[in-house]
């Protein structure tokens, strides 16, 4: 990573520094994304904890894990990890974020191993992981099998994937795409495409499929009263999270 | 780490959770059960349980589920008629003496009375009958986590185990209820419970009888002759720190209490076994099941030992999820069976640990003139015919 950051222009490091503060300013851009991340971030945690037996209450609970975070973004998911004490890869098929998220991670004192590349490619080079994070891209992709199938091929036996998502049916017609695209601006007009939502019976069967075994699924339920985001084992009817493990 | 599959876990092997991994094991699906402690099954061990359990009626269906009714059957003593006796005047006299008979309510007695060694031995024997079955004593659980397909438990010996569905069958503190973060509401009488055994002259007649007294009630049950001679199981309520002074006293003056406390009922009591002490208290969960686990026995509920009701009560949180896990077993343990569950037993459970407190705290009075007006509503309520019949028909669990 140090190398990498010589080749590259001061002005373009100002430049992704920037960017990097607009990725973590939590009232700019990616203010959804921050609102929901306390939640999502308790849930990956609980699960990784849970499978690997690890007490949150240490100081770095996650050592010794290797942990993917596939569509990282600015970081918001791989910074936590690695404070954890996990050894984090990130990676992003967006090239320009590979940059902003090394900048931030500089920043933040933390050694995360960013690549613009995808899951595909990683599975095809034969990495391992221990967890597998896959939050919010699989109703981006073409083909969700094939991408869930280089998910599973990731993992070390025993492995878990944490793969949160949006469900699909008239009430995430209403707030994913017209309330969070249209009437509060919080995501760009056509970020996403309903059609492509897929529902937690359908997502626990492409697991399944892919060659994993659903032992979890949650809601993330935002409540308008207190503005934020909460985990509900009831009510996944727009986004929710799913756990699942590949047989030892 | 080594991680087992099983359909349930039970956490606990007392009564109830042996009862339990009897009938779950009886009905084909794989059940674990584990308990730190190993079960007392000797008359005269130490820590041996000198207590006695009443099945009543409806515990015979699940027991004989459960593969358990013919070889505890040996050892019942059938409970025929239940005498209460109020001694609540200034004097340790009886002074009004009601019958509840049970040819009153059907031709079965009331139900069947059993030392708690001898449940804990038979169920134990068979569990090890069953191949659905692992018994594992001296291990304890140490984790729950859980998910909405299965949870996962971690065991004292460093495996773990992922089941369908946890049972707390672990006590008035249970662990796992803790863990599964479900809160419960107490109440503390300052009383304790002394349990032991007596031999007596007089024959018992297989009446069970209650002496009614400042403090809290005296109850003998019958059970089969020890030593060639009649004999029954006492359990003793009263204040806390009076309990505690007579479970040290010796044997000569433990007796001379005892007997006056029996009002001389049949004939003088000699002390026959060890002696036990435990708090009284009623407690409720807030809830009966969580995600995977459900709470049955005392981690749910916790009564004053009065009118057989907790084990009862148990039996009943039994049967009650062993119906709706055999009626669909691809569904063992998700939401809305546990949800059911739930609903089916909080409003029996709250009923009757109402109903206890309310008698418990009418039998603990001290003020004459509420110990006065409670033998006169005994009397009033044992009086009338159809009232009494259904006061029985509710302790028996059949009126619902």
């Amino acid at each position: 990573m140090q190398a990498h950051q010589s080749t590259v222009d001061p002005s373009e490091i100002a430049k992704f520094e920037a960017m990097a503060a607009e990725w973590w300013d939590p009232n700019g851009k990616f203010k959804p994304l921050h609102m929901l991340n306390p939640c999502r971030l308790d849930y990956i945690t609980s699960q990784i904890a849970g499978e690997y037996d690890r007490d949150l209450t240490q100081e770095r609970p996650f050592e010794g894990l290797r942990i993917l975070d596939i569509g990282c973004g600015g970081g918001l998911l791989a910074e936590p990890m690695a404070r954890l004490g996990a050894e984090v890869v990130g990676v992003d098929a967006a090239e320009r974020n590979i940059p902003v998220a090394q900048a931030h991670a500089i920043q933040s004192g933390l050694e995360i191993d960013y690549r613009f590349t995808t899951a595909e490619d990683m599975a095809a080079a034969g990495e391992q992981f221990d967890a597998v994070l896959n939050m919010e891209v699989v109703e981006h992709v073409a083909d969700p099998l094939a991408y869930l199938t280089a998910c599973q091929q990731l993992l070390k036996p025993g492995g878990i994937q944490v793969c949160s998502t949006l469900n699909r049916n008239p009430k995430s017609f209403v707030f994913a795409i017209i309330g969070a695209e249209h009437v509060m601006r919080w995501l760009p007009k056509g970020t996403h495409e309903w059609s492509k939502f897929i529902t937690p019976d359908e997502l626990f069967e492409l697991l399944g499929q892919s060659g994993m075994t659903p032992v979890d699924r949650q809601g993330f339920v935002f409540n308008p009263l207190t503005w934020g985001w909460r985990l509900s084992d009831r009510d996944l009817s727009v986004n929710y999270v799913t756990a699942s493990l590949k047989p030892a | 780490m080594r991680t087992q599959d099983c359909d349930i876990l039970i956490s606990g092997g007392g009564i109830a959770g042996l009862a339990a991994a009897a009938a779950f094991g009886s009905a084909g699906f794989s059940v674990i059960c584990v308990d730190p402690t190993p079960p007392v099954t000797e008359r005269d061990a130490v820590g041996a349980d000198m207590r006695t359990t009443a099945m009543l009626q409806p515990a015979r269906v699940v027991l004989q589920a459960a593969g358990l009714w013919q070889p505890l059957l040996p050892y019942a003593s059938a409970l025929q008629v239940m005498r209460i006796v109020d001694a609540g005047g200034a004097e340790p006299q009886a002074r009004l003496t009601k019958e509840f008979d049970a040819t009153d309510i059907s031709d079965e007695p009331f139900g069947w009375n059993f030392p708690n060694y001898v449940l804990r031995r038979e169920m134990r024997a068979r569990l090890t009958a069953l191949d659905t079955v692992d018994f594992r004593p001296g291990t304890g659980t140490t984790t729950l986590f859980t998910r909405s397909q299965s949870a996962r438990v971690g065991l004292s010996d460093g495996t773990r185990v992922q089941a369908k569905l946890v049972i707390a069958a672990d006590g008035r503190n249970s662990p796992m209820r803790t863990a599964a973060g479900i809160g419960v509401s107490t109440k503390r009488y300052g009383q304790k419970a002394l349990a032991f055994a007596v031999t007596h002259t007089l024959p018992h007649e297989n009446i069970s009888t209650e002496v009614h007294r400042t403090g809290g009630p005296f109850t003998l049950v019958p059970l089969p002759d020890h030593d060639g001679k009649p004999c029954s199981a006492v359990v003793w309520m009263d204040d806390g720190p009076l309990s505690q002074t007579r479970m040290g006293l010796e044997t000569h003056a433990f007796e001379a209490e005892l007997n006056t406390r029996s009002c001389g009922l049949f004939g003088p009591l000699t002390l026959a076994s060890n002696r036990t002490i435990w708090p009284i208290i009623s407690q409720t969960a807030d809830r009966m099941s969580g995600q995977r686990i459900a709470l049955i026995a005392e981690a749910a509920h916790v009564v004053p030992p009065i009118g057989a009701q907790g084990l009862n009560m148990s039996l009943r949180d039994t049967s009650t999820l062993l119906d709706l896990a055999t009626a669909s077993p691809e569904t063992l343990g998700d939401a809305t069976m546990l949800e059911t569950y739930h609903k089916a037993r909080m409003g029996d459970v709250k009923l009757r640990v109402t109903g206890i407190d309310l008698l418990n705290r009418a039998s603990q009075a001290s003020n004459p003139l509420l110990r006065d007006a409670r033998a006169m509503g005994l009397n009033a309520l044992y009086s009338l015919g159809p009232v009494r019949k259904t006061l029985m028909q509710m302790g028996l669990g059949v009126g619902k």
